[in-house]
């Protein structure tokens, strides 16, 4: 660059600005296999992508919480920047509580936001993305995916339901006032490197604009 | 005969300069630069100053960010005099001068001809202004940016004038709101200080601290310093230049203004 610039200026990111994202993701019996394999991968892509983008590696948070066993929802790590992210290896056995599940993204997101405000850290809307190829086990599920459409009409959340091709979409349909998107075959891949690109364009996301996602290039909405 | 000597006014006590630098992301997707600054000096040394912010989703912000500042400043201007500084007083004329500019940019813009009326939305815009002199003055802020007064040997001192977002960092509030006198903020101070910047959320992670709590030293001291020393078309240029550096991609994409008024000695 020609003419003047001003010297030992330091230019830095001092905002901390945080965009949180939580993964859902499905580790019942019936995803073991190249299923469970395809995902796994599509996380390693995920953690690559956004280490490669030194604004979302930044800032933005991941929780990955996954769903199976005896009716089991753990929270695999605590929320990690996305630069000190590690993909974990989701294992597949047991049942799909998917409305614990979600109830739990949704109680985790708002202890988040609490520390946010407590640590004046900026934040944009945080972003859930439910994975699974089946149908919930768990008995109050409704419930759960009541909660999480109110939390979108609140304006606290915005969720992505995604299911494999024998994934209960009317079931889905409930947890999000988006229509649920279908996976093509095992499309893993191709979804995570969507999800990343998203995170990224969310992470940037300047005042009052929509964030723009990429075309979904893995997926079609059932009708 | 002796050559004609110009008169030294309080006014040449202050180095005042500004620039909108458009952001990396404007340049991609070929939107202009939405900031505007606007400022002007009395001649009993009185600085009245201005930025807005348009908002990257109306069609015409870049439109009504230079409108509300153009018209804020000359409204101000043409008040203030040798009465007593009054910040309700300057507020209640900035109101005047942020509704009527409202209401011009619908008169203007409204072409009923094409069919696309422009609504208040189209000229959505944050806004900052100060008003201040040697001894002191007040911030009037709408939305994000911030402005700040400090003394560049007491920078921990600063008054700041922060931005006021929604829950979400991307959610703020826009003169053109029907509510916005509600979202009118006004922060007086006084002495001692030799700097005043207002800027942008462009610029705001760089030259802020976290929360925006004071100016960032690492930041601030180095342009200061460059910028009391050069003359004003080099000190404009050399921000131009930084704002543009590489390594801010990474920290925004958004527009970026940055208005300084340092007061230099009488």
């Amino acid at each position: 660059m020609s003419g003047p610039i001003i010297p030992d200026v330091v230019l830095t990111d001092n905002t901390s600005q945080r965009l949180p994202c939580v993964l859902v993701l499905d580790g019942s019996g019936s995803m073991d296999g190249q299923p469970i394999d395809e995902l796994n991968a599509g996380l390693k892509i995920l953690e690559n992508e956004l280490k490669n983008d030194d604004t979302a590696a930044q800032r933005v948070q991941l929780l990955v919480i996954r769903f199976g066993g005896d009716d089991e929802v753990e929270a695999v790590d605590d929320w990690k920047d996305a630069l000190d992210f590690t993909a974990p290896t989701i294992e597949a056995s047991g049942r799909t509580p998917l409305g614990a599940a979600m109830q739990t993204a949704l109680e985790k997101i708002e202890t988040q936001k609490e520390n946010y405000r407590a640590h004046d850290i900026p934040y944009n809307r945080p972003w859930i993305f439910l994975i699974t190829d089946g149908e919930p086990t768990d008995l109050d599920w409704e419930d759960a995916a009541a909660n999480c459409r109110r939390a979108e009409d609140d304006s606290k959340v915005v969720i992505f339901a995604i299911g494999t091709e024998d994934a209960d979409f009317d079931a889905l349909k409930q947890f999000s006032n988006r229509a649920p998107v279908k996976l093509d075959g095992l499309k893993f891949k191709e979804l995570f490197l969507w999800l990343s690109r998203s995170a990224s364009s969310g992470s940037k996301a300047s005042q009052d604009t929509d964030v723009q996602l990429p075309a979904v290039d893995w997926g079609t909405v059932p009708t | 005969m002796s050559d004609p000597v110009t008169p030294v006014t309080q006014a040449d006590c202050w180095k005042i300069g500004g620039v909108s630098v458009v952001g990396f992301s404007h340049i991609d997707e070929d939107i202009p630069c939405q900031d505007a600054l606007a400022f002007k000096v009395k001649d009993n040394g009185q600085l009245i100053a201005a930025v807005a912010d348009g908002a990257g989703s109306a069609r015409l912000s870049h439109i009504g960010a230079q409108a509300f500042v153009d018209g804020a400043v000359s409204k101000i201007h043409a008040l203030l005099g040798s009465e007593e500084f009054d910040p309700e007083n300057i507020a209640a004329e900035l109101t005047i001068a942020i509704n009527e500019t409202r209401e011009r940019l619908l008169v203007e813009h409204g072409d009923a001809e094409s069919n696309t009326p422009a609504s208040l939305r189209d000229f959505a815009a944050t806004f900052l202004m100060v008003v201040a002199d040697a001894d002191g003055g007040a911030f009037f802020h709408v939305g994000d940016g911030a402005g700040t007064r400090f003394a560049v040997d007491d920078i921990a001192s600063a008054v700041v004038s922060k931005p006021e977002n929604g829950e979400y960092a991307n959610e703020t509030y826009f003169v053109t709101r029907e509510d916005w006198e509600s979202h009118l903020r006004i922060t007086p101070f006084n002495g001692p200080f030799d700097t005043i910047l207002l800027m942008s959320d462009g610029v705001t992670p760089m030259a802020m601290t976290k929360g925006c709590a004071g100016p960032f030293e690492n930041f601030v001291t180095p342009v200061v310093g460059y910028l009391k020393n050069a003359d004003v078309a080099t000190g404009e240029a050399a921000v131009v230049n930084t704002l543009s550096a590489e390594n801010v991609r990474a920290v925004t994409g958004d527009d970026k203004t940055l208005l300084w008024a340092i007061r230099t000695p009488s």
